[in-house]
């Protein structure tokens, strides 16, 4: 499979890792973040176990995953797509940044929160890696536990020097 | 034109044409709320039509956030410079988006949907394509942006780099 390709994919396999980076103005509640923090490790769990089902369990049942290729709707679609994804490239040393500000509470009974930040993590497949990706997320997560109803994620794109030394090969 | 940069320069070229779509949600049934959804795309497809980065920004609430492949851009005039900046280098033209989820959630709404967008480049022109999502919240009679992320699907590699 083509290295672009892949790594394209992968990089919307969001892994969700722990810690905390910056932004600015206003801070939450540091007990409502140390929770986004929580119900994140959960999916940062189940990236670096390359387990689908798990990773699908963090998303409701209605989900939709926003990829580079497109919208994959519900929870049964979703773990497909990790699965399919997962046998294709190994994944590990998954770090997520929490966006500082986040969460940002939607509504009175603090049961719908949006929230951002970015991911790295590292790829190997059968014929490329290993290769480190990194990108920018942003997710609604609602219920009880917080789970994900909307996720959306991108890929930084590779540095100019290195893509024209490559092509240049 | 080298593929790697695209992500970077081709940027949200989001449209919100919304095709017979309508609220799902606690806004399902509101006409109004949908109406005021329609007109605020247009003002978005305007201001990017016309490469305005000031009535772009303008239409992001004061705290609002983009969330691109290079990184998040929090509160108006970060907004207003990433524009601006996207629009110094690359000029888009046919820029389509659309709307293709819609639901409203409290006081505000969030969608997804899809954009494509040529762009004019030294060596012609080039397409670029992807997905967004977006959070709004009321404004009035109106809508602002609270929040927004795109992504791009990435481009066939060239022959080149599949050797």
């Amino acid at each position: 499979m083509k290295i672009r390709l892949l790594i394209a994919l992968v990089g919307l396999a969001i892994s969700f890792a722990l810690p905390t980076f910056a932004q600015q103005t206003n801070t939450p509640d540091p007990q409502l973040h140390q929770r986004l923090v929580d119900v994140i490790k959960k999916h940062g769990d189940a990236m670096n176990n390359n387990d689908a089902t798990a990773a699908a369990a963090c998303f409701t049942e209605d989900a939709v995953y926003v990829t580079d290729r497109g919208p994959v709707n519900g929870r049964e679609a979703i773990e497909k797509w990790y699965a399919d994804l997962f046998q294709k490239v190994h994944f590990s040393d998954h770090i997520i940044t929490i966006d500082q500000d986040s969460p940002h509470i939607i509504g009175t009974d603090g049961k719908e929160m949006w929230a951002t930040g970015g991911w790295s993590t590292t790829i190997k497949g059968e014929n490329f890696g290993p290769t480190q990706i990194k990108g920018y997320w942003s997710v609604i997560r609602e219920g009880d536990d917080w789970k994900i109803r909307m996720l959306t994620s991108n890929i930084t794109p590779a540095p100019v020097a290195t893509a024209k030394t490559a092509e240049s090969k | 034109m080298r593929m790697p940069l695209l992500p970077t320069l081709a940027g949200l070229a989001i449209g919100f044409a919304v095709p017979a779509l309508a609220f799902e949600g606690n806004l399902a049934g509101d006409v109004k709320a949908l109406d005021e959804f329609a007109a605020f795309g247009m003002k978005y497809d305007e201001a990017y039509k016309e490469s305005d980065a000031a009535a772009l920004a303008v239409l992001f609430t004061e705290d609002g956030v983009l969330v691109t492949p290079e990184g998040l851009f929090s509160g108006r005039p970060a907004v207003e410079k990433w524009y601006a900046d996207l629009f110094e280098r690359w000029h888009p033209t046919n820029n389509i988006g659309q709307t293709d989820q819609l639901n409203g959630i409290d006081n505000g709404a969030w969608a997804v949907g899809k954009w494509w967008c040529t762009f004019q480049s030294q060596n012609g022109p080039v397409f670029a394509r992807g997905y967004w999502s977006t959070i709004y919240a009321r404004d009035g009679d109106g809508w602002k942006i609270r929040m927004s992320t795109f992504n791009q699907t990435p481009a066939p590699a060239a022959p080149a780099e599949t050797k």
